[in-house]
């Protein structure tokens, strides 16, 4: 979460199209974010869900709040998983894809996280295959690591 | 990634090369009393430098590798490969499966060999 809220707070910071729409929904969305690594579980989930319900303005730019979104239904659905709640935490991270794939990091977890939930369920075979979907995502983002 | 002043040097070294090679004399025979010497062909020494000229700027353009994110990936990559390989191992009819652990193994194989190329991960 902090590395997606921090790119979109440099995009406040050089003023490119950010107004006090965005500036209120970047400061909501960080003290949910902090609330969430405060709480324990059950305070946590709130504040994620509290962060998911909130309407995005128009100030902030779309791939800027599907990474920050992205990012706050994997936490969710780590904590749904780590609380046995397989269903739901499904349905997060279902939603959380919906948003848009990419091959970057907010997606291969995403995907990840989708194959430990198979895999809690019993769902081996589908498990492996979203699990190398993700692989394939940090493959490519190792190429742009290694500058090729 | 190979080192500026060092790219340059080889550049220099490159013009130097296909200066000294010469073109092909329009003499008659020389009385070497032997073989003719060997003839360079002009054509393919420019093209020669232009493919080795597009390397060198290819090379100067790379950018430096991120050493901590590629270490990090490198453990991901061969992280989902043991989870997959894992279920693999759990279901050896699921031909599907097995490709996938096949190919992850591979996948991770490379990346490791990618990485110690040109960063050094410390260790798990």
């Amino acid at each position: 979460m902090t590395r997606a809220l921090h790119a979109v707070a440099l995009v406040c910071l050089l003023g490119s199209g950010c107004d006090d729409g965005a500036r209120s929904w970047i400061a909501d969305v960080r003290a949910d974010s902090e609330a969430a690594e405060a709480g324990d579980r059950g305070e946590a989930i709130e504040a994620l869900e509290r962060l998911l319900a909130r309407e995005v303005p128009d100030g902030v730019a779309q791939e800027d709040a599907r990474v920050v979104r992205q990012d706050a239904h994997e936490r969710l659905a780590q904590l749904l998983l780590e609380a046995g709640d397989l269903e739901r935490a499904r349905r997060v991270v279902e939603r959380g894809l919906l948003l848009g794939e990419r091959d970057d990091v907010f997606t291969a977890n995403l995907l990840t996280l989708r194959g430990r939930i198979f895999e809690a369920q019993g769902r081996d075979h589908e498990a492996a295959r979203e699990y190398h979907r993700a692989l394939r995502i940090h493959e490519a983002l190792l190429d742009r690591a290694l500058g090729r | 990634m190979i080192e500026r002043r060092t790219a340059w040097l080889l550049l220099l070294a490159l013009v130097a090369y296909s200066g000294c090679g010469g073109s092909a004399s329009s003499a008659g025979p020389r009385e070497t009393g032997g073989a003719e010497p060997e003839r360079e062909n002009p054509v393919e020494l420019e093209a020669d430098q232009i493919e080795r000229l597009e390397w060198l700027e290819t090379a100067l353009a790379r950018p430096e590798p991120d050493c901590s994110a590629a270490c990090d990936l490198m453990d991901a990559i061969c992280g989902l490969g043991s989870r997959i390989c894992g279920i693999a191992a759990r279901h050896r009819r699921d031909e599907a499966t097995q490709e996938r652990c096949r190919d992850a193994a591979e996948r991770c194989e490379r990346g490791r060999e990618r990485v110690a190329e040109a960063c050094t991960c410390a260790a798990p």
